[in-house]
């Protein structure tokens, strides 16, 4: 894989590639409070994800091939591009989480995928930050598919024991402090 | 009659039980409710819609006094397959229809668009360091010096006298030698050139795409002339500069474009081909006379004949020259790979004329073009025509190319195509025919309803994409649609930074969701909830018939749907298009009651029932033992020791007696009747107001839907109450069964509440679940293996 380079953006790349763009993703979370990880259950669109896997292979990846190449990309992928930081100050744009200690963490889990005529679902089991037990004050940043589409927008829906809040994380809003909206009860 | 658990006093004043809300502030200001903590989500839409006048109606169609503007063009124009160079010469008659004079007039050169300095490259805004491959890095420091803008050589009247001129990033004004008087017109020259784009820099709307193969350009060219700017009536000139998003707002007019390019090329272009004895062969025009009638796409330029094409050198060059009646724009495309089929599609049984649908791809767009393209074209038109108008132009043309999708009159511009070695697979297939039923209706909603494109994406992405839902779910059982169905847009409508759909396209936040997908699922709010297929289906057709031809503003929509229908909709435009607020309904509570029927052999019996079901507490309980005084002393005990206040007593048979001798004979049929009553609790914890869709399930079944409009909220729209009265048992409660209103959050939907699985959990418990059909099949395979063993193996 050739090296990317490390650049300010300093002005518009190109108008938009099609007339009609839709550069976004959808994804619902649920905290399963016995793990300590988030379920995840992400729609992208195929097109989007082959192109993304294919620019970093350097070859030309579909989805429907053979799961056992193609599911260890998605991963490797989703564990630079769904990210979650510690409660405290807003993560740097260049914070990364601390290395696999000992026994390693995998911060994300794949689980599987499901590929319909136009979209596909991504499964996956994503690692509170150490010492979080709550997505309460967490920081979030979703990357999917950044590199393709400079104005993709990516939707997560997060569930934790009865409150829920929608994230919209984009390249202009990186991190996202997670604020859970109150529960159905509290509210008026 | 009491009911049994209320403390009010009949049930005519239980069934119309509310809270206290004062009365809505006076229409016709919109001062805010200040002794009432809600917003007021009925108000009609006054003070947001523009006033009606003669040019539009309170009721949403054109008014007696409505104008337009009309230009006429008549084009020649050459493109250099080598160079990309574009040259243009045309005449532009201006027809000022309007009730103004003009001084100047406004035209629109889009493909300044194109130049390094435009505003769209100046204004477009980056927030971190990223990191970018060598390839992006390329094409970016290419775009930066690559100028494609419009280069204007002469304006000048068709005398020759020059015109003063001044140009304004992607506009020009043309000053006027005399004022343009009310129905006068004006004809004017511009002479231009371009270089047109190539998508190795610049990948657009309008773009060359070279194949590294043969050494050929695929030209798709749009926003490829000067034209005229809109003048209306609710605006005067349009004066948006175009920033890449916000696209066209263009006048309807006459076109004659002869456009010259290398005699080897084949062209597509909006309007119908005028000369084609010039260019075509003897064999292409008798293919193209036997398409008229063909039931299936027919070849013009066979796959092995354009495969031939791709290895000529051209003899010269040829002109084609296409002519086009009352039409908001012009595109075209060329070039010496087309492959070219068509067939003819005759509306003349439902009041139209023959159309010819046509495709236009290279043999790298093989073998799916040829088996989808034409066909999906005239499906669209089959069903559009019914839901709309029937189509009114002659041909209806798909052409592969470097652009994703983007339509023209009567010619789209369409990107998908199959694997290198001609395999496809289900997703490209049908990315395929979705993207050219797209772009097929919006031959209809702008082109021929002509709205603001420039001012308002939704007004025509919303309706097409809607109707692309419908009509791609007759294309086939269970067709993958990616957008129409509420439950698809439930993540969206809970996210924040959000803008309202009635947003400049320029300002749009998550575009696609925004001005595609939201309005769209509104529509579909609209047709299966809210008015239902008939009534929806009429308004729609009206709509497009009153402004076929003509410019629609948003409120001319809102107006005419209600007018149509015959419903107030106020509450569904203001909460679908002026807010960014979101359905979400929480069955919060059913509480249910019975008639107290005053005979008190039934009412103390079911009170002492109840009295002796509630527990004795432990204090009660531990004390129950102790040794009491009256058991030592029984003559402590007296007449209270014995009496219980839930014993009949004569008085209260006499009593009963008198109170059903006084009932007359309707009363005491109702009476008779045996019924439970169910006081419903809702919340409203989205904001969006919604028609209540219940289900409710009885022990035993079967279930039962009662379908409340969303007038339910009218008075109170966080929180009401609806009264159900059955015979039967509700054991619960569903809102939305159907997953029609676009509810974000299920979960609250039930009552008794219920653990809702989350997708990634139904996933994990179906990927875990044995699979039957697999296992027997091992099976069947284990049992081949071992008989084949048993014979000794194959032969």
């Amino acid at each position: 894989m050739r090296p990317g380079l490390a650049i300010a953006w300093i002005s518009l790349l190109a108008v938009v590639a099609a007339a009609h763009p839709d550069h976004s993703s959808v994804a619902e979370a649920k905290l399963n409070p016995k793990t300590n990880r988030l379920e995840v259950a992400m729609r992208v669109w195929p097109e989007d994800l082959e192109r993304v896997l294919s620019a970093r292979t350097q070859t030309n990846v579909r989805l429907d091939m053979d799961a056992k190449r193609i599911d260890p990309l998605i991963d490797a992928y989703l564990t630079e591009a769904f990210l979650l930081a510690p409660e405290g100050a807003r993560p740097g744009p260049d914070w990364r989480p601390p290395p696999p200690g000992d026994p390693p963490i995998d911060r994300i889990r794949w689980v599987g995928k499901e590929l319909r005529d136009h979209e596909v679902w991504l499964y996956f089991e994503a690692e509170l930050p150490a010492g979080a037990t709550s997505v309460e004050g967490v920081w979030f940043s979703y990357r999917l598919l950044w590199e393709v589409a400079p104005d993709q927008e990516n939707l997560l829906r997060v569930r934790d024991r009865g409150r829920r809040v929608t994230l919209r994380s984009t390249r202009a809003d990186a991190w996202i402090e997670i604020k859970l909206e109150p529960t159905d009860e509290a509210k008026p | 009659m009491p009911i049994r658990g209320l403390a009010v006093a009949s049930l005519a004043a239980a069934l119309f039980v509310a809270p206290a809300v004062p009365q809505a502030a006076a229409q016709s200001t919109p001062a805010p409710a200040e002794k009432f903590s809600q917003d007021d989500k009925f108000r009609q839409l006054d003070e947001l819609l523009p006033t009606p006048n003669d040019y539009r109606t309170a009721s949403g169609a054109p008014g007696h006094e409505y104008w337009q503007q009309r230009a006429d063009y008549d084009i020649d124009v050459e493109l250099n397959d080598e160079t990309r160079i574009v040259n243009g010469s045309q005449t532009v008659t201006y027809y000022n229809q309007s009730p103004d004079t003009l001084r100047y007039l406004w035209v629109q050169l889009d493909r300044n668009n194109f130049t390094p300095n435009s505003h769209a490259q100046l204004t477009q805004t980056r927030d971190e360091l990223e990191k970018m491959s060598f390839r992006t890095l390329r094409r970016h420091v290419a775009r930066e010096t690559f100028d494609g803008g419009m280069k204007i050589d002469r304006v000048e009247t068709p005398t020759g006298d020059e015109l003063d001129h001044t140009i304004v990033h992607t506009m020009m004004r043309v000053d006027l030698p005399e004022p343009l008087a009310p129905g006068a017109r004006f004809a004017f020259k511009i002479a231009w050139r371009f270089e047109m784009n190539d998508t190795r820099v610049l990948n657009s709307r309008t773009s060359s795409e070279f194949f590294e193969e043969d050494g050929n350009y695929i030209h798709q060219v749009a926003h490829w002339f000067p034209r005229m700017a809109a003048y209306t009536d609710y605006a005067g000139w349009q004066h948006k500069q175009f920033l890449g998003r916000g696209e066209f707002t263009l006048e309807f007019g006459d076109y004659d474009v002869r456009i010259t390019v290398p005699d080897d090329h084949i062209v597509s272009a909006t309007g119908v081909l005028a000369n084609p004895g010039d260019v075509l062969t003897s064999e292409q025009r008798r293919r193209l006379r036997e398409a008229e009638t063909a039931s299936t796409p027919m070849f013009i330029v066979t796959p092995e004949e354009a495969k031939d094409n791709e290895r000529t050198q051209p003899g010269g060059k040829a002109t084609w020259r296409f002519q086009a009646e009352n039409v908001r724009d012009f595109a075209f495309a060329t070039s010496r790979k087309f492959i070219w089929d068509a067939m003819g599609y005759d509306l003349s049984d439902r009041g139209g004329e023959l159309v010819m649908a046509m495709s236009f791809y290279p043999n790298e767009a093989e073998p799916l073009w040829s088996t989808y393209s034409t066909h999906a074209v005239v499906h669209t038109l089959d069903v559009v025509s019914d839901f709309a108008f029937v189509y009114p132009y002659p041909t209806a043309q798909s052409v592969n190319g470097p652009t994703g999708g983007m339509e023209y009159p009567m010619i789209c511009f369409n990107g998908p195509r199959p694997e290198d070695d001609g395999t496809y697979t289900a997703r490209s297939k049908y990315g395929l025919i979705s993207v050219i039923i797209h772009e097929v209706i919006h031959f209809y909603f702008p082109m021929v309803v002509n709205s603001d494109e420039r001012q308002w994406t939704w007004m025509d992405e919303g309706i097409t994409t809607f109707l692309q839902y419908l009509t791609e779910q007759e294309w086939e059982d269970d067709y993958p649609s990616r957008r129409g169905e509420p439950k698809d847009i439930t993540v969206y409508m809970s996210s924040p930074n959000q803008v309202p759909i009635m947003t400049n396209s320029e300002s749009i936040l998550q575009f696609g969701p925004n001005a595609y997908a939201k309005p769209a699922t509104a529509l579909n709010v609209l047709r299966e909830t809210v008015l239902g297929r008939e009534l929806f289906d009429h308004a729609l057709r009206e709509y497009a018939r009153r402004w076929q031809f003509k410019r629609p503003e948003p409120a001319d929509k809102f107006r005419t749907f209600e007018d149509a229908s015959g419903v107030d909709l106020d509450w569904f435009w203001r909460g679908w298009y002026y807010t960014t607020d979101h359905v979400d309904v929480s069955v919060d509570n059913v509480r249910k009651f019975t008639i107290d029927s005053q005979n008190p052999d039934t009412e103390k019996a079911w009170r002492r029932t109840r009295r002796d079901a509630e527990p004795a507490t432990l204090g009660e309980r531990r004390n129950a033992d102790l040794p009491k005084r009256t058991h030592a002393y029984p003559a402590l005990l007296d007449f209270y020791n014995d009496y219980d206040e839930l014993d009949v007593t004569p008085g209260d048979l006499r009593e009963f007696q008198e109170y059903l001798d006084g009932l007359d004979d309707e009363d005491r049929a109702l009476y008779e009747v045996d019924r439970n009553f169910y006081l419903i609790e809702l919340g409203n914890r989205g904001g969006l107001v919604t028609p209540v869709i219940l289900a409710l399930h009885f022990e035993p079944g079967p279930s039962e839907e009662l379908r409340i409009p969303a007038e339910i909220w009218r008075r109170d729209n966080e929180r009401v109450s609806k009264l159900y009265s059955t015979e039967r048992e509700l054991v619960g409660v569903t809102f939305d069964p159907h997953l029609e209103t676009a509810d974000v959050e299920v979960e609250n939907n039930h009552w008794p509440r219920r653990i809702v699985e989350s997708r990634f959990e139904l996933y994990k418990w179906k990927r875990d679940t044995p699979n039957p059909m697999r296992e027997a099949k091992e099976e069947l395979e284990r049992d081949n293996v071992s008989s084949a063993s048993d014979t000794g193996g194959e032969d």
